[in-house]
């Protein structure tokens, strides 16, 4: 019946063990990462996000509903942070050359616009339903792929058969196996983003900074599926047709 | 968006009416302790689902642990319990 008393053992008793084993590991990760070798940022990049994304894909279910709505307000805030923190850093380093073109510049700005778009797309799977979201965003991206396919194949039907069945008809299939099974086709789909990524060296490393060419890549196809997933593989079990 | 009345909370008093520590409330509201503390002191509205467990828990309606506020009312009442 006593009130709340803002002692160190409340505040800790109030963090999740997934939170504070995420903050070890980060914190080992940098350290290591920094003074040992570049690989550990791996580590430190699990424990920042890791946590996080488990309870994104619903594989982690630790919060209760202030928690999540807190999380969730304290993401905003974070979003806001490194957004402003990532656009100062571009502008100072602009200032500090004379304004002569920064090399690796498209790298910050790439961060810049998967976050920008990354929100958008968060925002219209909480909007709307996430199955009919997931549903139309195939359905579209399955219809782009097959237009563009009749366009460069047009003239050629074993070529049109060929490639309308490797690009086009998976995205169908999946849009419509979604439906039934969400959380398996969100699954194949991840699959299909991490193969993707890899396809297309979003991480490959490039010494010129050229990454802007990537970028369309990223938002446009890569992101967008990412997004399905992850919503299709966030639907219970029990909700599941 | 126009301006709302105030939402008024009255589970401390039930909880205390009944010798209920907010731990072990939470315990069997399925929350943790904090959310308890935050619902009381205003900072938190639960959603339907967790006033409906709770109103369960007390076995009371859902409105004899949340109302909204009357224009008019004094502001001692106001402020929930």
């Amino acid at each position: 019946m006593t009130e709340a008393s803002p002692s160190p053992r409340a505040f800790f008793r109030g963090v999740r063990p997934a939170t504070l084993a995420g903050g070890l590991v980060f914190v080992a990760g940098a350290v290591a990462g920094v003074a040992v070798h570049p690989a550990f940022l791996l580590l430190a990049a699990l424990g920042a996000f890791g946590p996080a994304l488990l309870r994104e894909t619903g594989l982690l279910r630790d919060q209760d509903e202030f928690q999540r709505q807190a999380a969730a307000s304290a993401a905003g805030h974070g979003y806001l942070a490194g957004g402003l923190f990532v656009t100062a850093v571009l502008v100072a380093r602009g200032w500090s050359r004379g304004m002569a073109p920064d090399p690796e510049a498209g790298t910050w700005l790439m961060a810049l616009s998967v976050m920008l778009a990354a929100r958008f797309l968060s925002y219209a799977a909480r909007f709307w339903d996430a199955r009919k979201a997931a549903f139309r965003i195939l359905v579209g991206f399955g219809t782009f792929w097959l237009l563009f396919v009749v366009l460069s194949h047009g003239s050629e039907p074993l070529s049109l058969a060929m490639e309308a069945l490797v690009v086009p008809v998976p995205f169908f299939a999946l849009a419509f196996l979604s439906r039934r099974f969400p959380r398996a086709s969100g699954a194949i789909l991840l699959a299909l983003v991490a193969g993707g990524a890899w396809f297309f060296g979003v991480f490959r490393h490039r010494p010129d900074g050229r990454y802007p060419a990537v970028l369309p890549v990223v938002l446009f196809l890569l992101l967008p599926l990412a997004f399905v997933a992850i919503a299709l593989l966030r639907i219970r079990r029990d909700d599941e047709a | 968006m126009g301006q709302w009345p105030e939402l008024i909370v009255h589970l401390r008093r039930h909880r205390n009416d009944r010798a209920m520590t907010q731990e072990d409330l939470a315990e069997r509201a399925g929350v943790t302790r904090q959310t308890i503390i935050s619902i009381e002191r205003g900072r938190y509205s639960p959603s339907i689902e967790l006033a409906l467990r709770l109103a369960r828990i007390f076995g009371v309606p859902v409105e004899a642990l949340f109302e909204l506020d009357e224009p008019g009312r004094p502001a001692k009442e106001r402020r929930g319990d």
